[in-house]
């Protein structure tokens, strides 16, 4: 007894706030092992920046002689594209409709296009006349003209004003 | 009892004793309250996960997870594999009753007030289970690669993309690059067929063992 009393009044406060010391460090470890493992996790599942594959840029999509006639004509390509020719010249717009990503369509009766999936219209001008598109109007491309080819510049990162999955989409090449 | 089943049940007891121990599931007692409607919903939930398990095992011997195969196979199971037709139509409504019965039984715990302690953590991993309905909802969605399932993802990626600074990265991460293409079908079908499921034993086992210790709420 007297022998372990002495033990006691040499150390006043014993084991106690070192066994929470090693538990707190225990804990730490813990925290920091299994945040390791669910980092790893999320750092596998992010497809690699290979992966990640901008279409955008000046791309090849036409032939002026595709557009003798004066009137509006519409043409498609392999990109989420549209050509117009009216009086002006030649436009050029982004077919994904700004409301929720559809594919826009020209609608030659009513000379508008014509979202199928909620029905949002666009004048011949891009801006946006009806449905759940507003205020985004249809996103024009800039339009180079060599010799017979014609091109257009896909966006290829900031679009301000729109929202983001819509730069995503345009620049996923749909 | 025919004779043959009684020595078959002698020959596992003298072997496993098994009767010892699965008593405490197997004797439980079913109390009158139990036997009423309001009771089953969970069950019936639960009855009809079994059915979307099996029926999904069956449809991944012929489903093929790839742009150009995708639409065509549910095609083939559809028009050619005999049951096809049955087995991927359970599959489909099994899911819509799912999302049914979950309500109805969600609905039935709140207004009983059967959510309160003790029993809040069984609420709490039945949220769980309500969100993994959602998962295996959206990504069984997009499997079939038709119209409706790819808009639909389109969609769904788009609103995660509005999330304030992780949207633009959840969106890439969901759909495996920038569009919703190949990486997009694999990433939901091994979550569809693999990591959910996985999550959904373990939340269903979670949610049964809790219900199994403090019994169910009795009546007012």
């Amino acid at each position: 007894m007297d022998e372990k009393n002495a033990i006691e009044m040499k150390n006043p406060t014993p084991s106690v706030s070192r066994r929470k010391l090693l538990r707190f460090i225990m804990a730490f470890l813990g925290l920091f092992g299994l945040g390791a493992i669910l980092s790893s996790i999320i750092v596998f599942l992010t497809p690699p920046r290979s992966a990640l594959k901008k279409v955008g840029g000046w791309q090849v999509v036409g032939n002026l002689s595709e557009f003798k006639e004066s009137s509006l004509v519409k043409t498609y390509f392999g990109l989420p594209v549209i050509l117009i020719k009216n009086g002006k010249g030649l436009l050029s717009f982004s077919t994904i409709c700004p409301h929720l990503g559809c594919i826009v369509i020209w609608d030659e009766k009513k000379k508008w296009f014509i979202c199928p999936c909620h029905d949002a219209a666009f004048d011949a001008g891009g801006k946006v006349l009806k449905g759940p598109a507003k205020p985004y109007n249809l996103l024009p491309m800039e339009i180079k003209v060599e010799g017979e080819m014609i091109a257009v510049k896909l966006p290829e990162d900031k679009l301000p004003g729109y929202p983001s999955w819509f730069r995503i989409t345009m620049i996923s090449g749909v | 009892m025919a004779g043959w089943t009684s020595n078959l049940s002698q020959w596992v007891e003298e072997r496993w004793n098994l009767r010892n121990w699965l008593s405490p599931i197997l004797d439980t007692e079913v109390t009158e309250y139990k036997e009423k409607m309001r009771f089953c919903w969970g069950g019936m939930t639960f009855a009809l996960i079994v059915v979307e398990l099996i029926t999904g095992i069956f449809l991944a011997y012929y489903y093929q997870p790839s742009v150009k195969g995708a639409f065509q196979s549910i095609a083939f199971i559809t028009d050619q594999v005999y049951l096809g037709w049955l087995v991927r139509g359970i599959h489909h409504y099994a899911s819509y009753l799912i999302i049914v019965t979950v309500v109805v039984h969600m609905m039935i715990v709140f207004f009983r007030g059967a959510y309160k302690p003790p029993r809040e953590m069984t609420w709490v991993s039945g949220v769980f289970l309500l969100l993994l309905c959602f998962a295996f909802s959206f990504t069984g969605y997009l499997l079939t690669w038709d119209q409706r399932g790819y808009w639909a993802t389109r969609i769904g990626t788009g609103m995660a993309s509005e999330l304030p600074i992780i949207g633009e990265y959840l969106m890439i991460f969901l759909q495996g690059g920038y569009g919703v293409k190949q990486p997009t079908i694999i990433r939901f079908f091994i979550s569809h067929v693999i990591v959910l499921p996985l999550f959904l034993i373990g939340f269903l086992l979670a949610h049964f063992i809790m219900i199994r210790r403090q019994g169910i709420k009795k009546p007012f």
